[in-house]
């Protein structure tokens, strides 16, 4: 069964008056439970498709469903409600709010959801021990190192339990033992709470531990590999 | 000198027996005190009195007294008048007066209203990648809105306590001793103001203001608002 299905996909933007066309015509269908990375050089186009595929920015043309729902046919709102309950981001520059404590900003998405403040302090706390956390609870951002940023980013991703994470290259802030250890864990992540995880990155130890390849090239789909593990 | 009730020229010597100090000379020139008895001789007013004046503590307050009066006394031959209608070209210069107020006002609270949009415009742009962030993590641009809206009022609520101390410090610091106007006396003479003026506040006057700056701050505080629901995600986490 496919979590998300991407059909013929063009986007382009303005960069100061030369138009770029970043993506042509993609059609891409990811089945539920999936690891899948996204790879392709700088300005093939893996950004921008992630940002459509998590509604953060519209296509041109084509269409994009997530989990049954087509996402040109919902308005600001719609997205962001879809955002809220299915899709669960983790950004390259980690992105945490900087005011709250590690502990805060997991429990934020839960806090928009409206879940009760005992049930989402607890599930929290859960999800921080699960990456690794347990008793960095109370720091904030400035106080972890960026791998533990990136964790406590993750733990944000995943703790309402989304059908799909979308990760823009995450490890590419990171030290290669720290990528390793997020990616090992996000594998973890995918095996045990089959959630779906679709990410960006330019790095061959990432493609490594991905089960499916898509490669772009030039906003286009060059190569889509199914890799045996 | 003045004239009698036959319409005839009545005139007496008086001899001068103190002098008394008002605000302003004009005052002084214009009334000498006599006593009444004195007074209704020299204009053979017998036991009549020509008009009695009353001096209310508010000035507003004289339409109210006047219409009592005139409940009461309706039957017997009296005229009661109002200062306002004793003097109009006063009132006239007084509506004039609350128009250039009213003025003043209006520009003072749009100079606010343009000072609020520009702090919360200012507070917005900062933390344009943090709404970006709240954007992408499912919050919907009516709850952005809602968020600004909160911070504006708590502004508000901030700035109405301050402000407020700060007045009510002001005026009871001035109440006392009032406002010594005196190095301006010439000036103050010639439009009828004291030398000393003495600070004073109503009550409908602080909820009055406090309501207006409470409304026109949050009326105005909706286009910041607005516009931090309209950035897109992407494009706010893009900015640096």
């Amino acid at each position: 069964m496919n979590i998300l299905e991407c059909t013929d996909i063009e986007k382009s933007y303005h960069q100061g008056k030369v138009e770029v066309q970043a993506l042509r015509g993609v059609s891409l269908s990811i089945e539920k439970g999936g690891f899948v990375a996204l790879a392709g050089p700088s300005g093939s186009g893996k950004t921008t498709l992630l940002n459509i595929m998590g509604g953060l920015d519209s296509a041109d043309s084509g269409r994009v469903t997530v989990d049954g729902n087509a996402l040109d046919e919902m308005n600001q709102s719609q997205l962001a409600n879809l955002r809220l309950h299915k899709v669960g981001f983790v950004f390259q520059a980690y992105n945490l709010i900087p005011v709250l404590s590690a502990l805060e900003n997991v429990e934020f998405v839960m806090l928009l959801q409206g879940v009760l403040p005992i049930d989402r302090r607890e599930r929290a706390k859960a999800i921080l021990d699960d990456v690794g956390l347990a008793g960095t609870y109370d720091r904030r951002p400035a106080e972890l190192s960026g791998g533990q940023q990136q964790r406590v980013a993750l733990a944000r991703a995943i703790v309402s339990n989304p059908s799909i994470v979308l990760a823009d290259e995450p490890t590419a802030n990171l030290d290669s033992k720290t990528g390793k250890g997020l990616l090992e864990m996000m594998r973890e992540m995918n095996e045990k709470k089959k959630v779906t995880f679709i990410f960006s990155t330019h790095d061959h130890m990432v493609m490594d531990y991905a089960r499916r390849l898509v490669q772009l090239r030039d906003g286009q789909v060059a190569d889509d590999l199914v890799k045996e593990h | 000198m003045s004239q009698d009730t036959d319409g005839e020229i009545a005139s007496r010597a008086f001899r001068i027996v103190g002098i008394f100090r008002a605000e302003m000379a004009a005052t002084e020139k214009q009334f000498a005190f006599v006593t009444i008895t004195a007074a209704q001789q020299m204009l053979k007013l017998g036991e009549s009195v020509s008009e009695v004046s009353i001096i209310l503590p508010m000035y507003e307050e004289g339409e109210q007294v006047a219409s009592a009066l005139r409940a009461d006394l309706h039957r017997a031959d009296y005229e009661v008048q109002t200062w306002q209608e004793l003097l109009s070209l006063v009132t006239a210069i007084l509506r004039l007066y609350d128009g250039f107020i009213f003025l003043w006002f209006l520009v003072v609270f749009i100079a606010m209203g343009f000072g609020i949009v520009n702090t919360l415009l200012m507070a917005v742009f900062e933390r344009i990648r943090e709404f970006g962030l709240l954007k992408a993590l499912g919050m919907k641009p009516w709850w952005v809105i809602k968020e600004v809206l909160t911070e504006s009022f708590f502004l508000l609520v901030l700035g109405m306590v301050i402000g407020n101390s700060l007045g009510f410090l002001s005026i009871l610091a001035l109440s006392g001793n009032g406002i010594d106007l005196s190095s301006l006396a010439a000036g103050l003479e010639f439009v009828g103001m004291s030398r000393v003026i003495y600070p004073i506040v109503h009550g409908k006057d602080i909820i009055m203001a406090n309501l207006v700056v409470f409304i026109l701050g949050l009326v105005v505080s909706v286009y910041p608002a607005v516009k931090a629901a309209k950035f897109s995600a992407v494009e706010a986490m893009a900015h640096t």
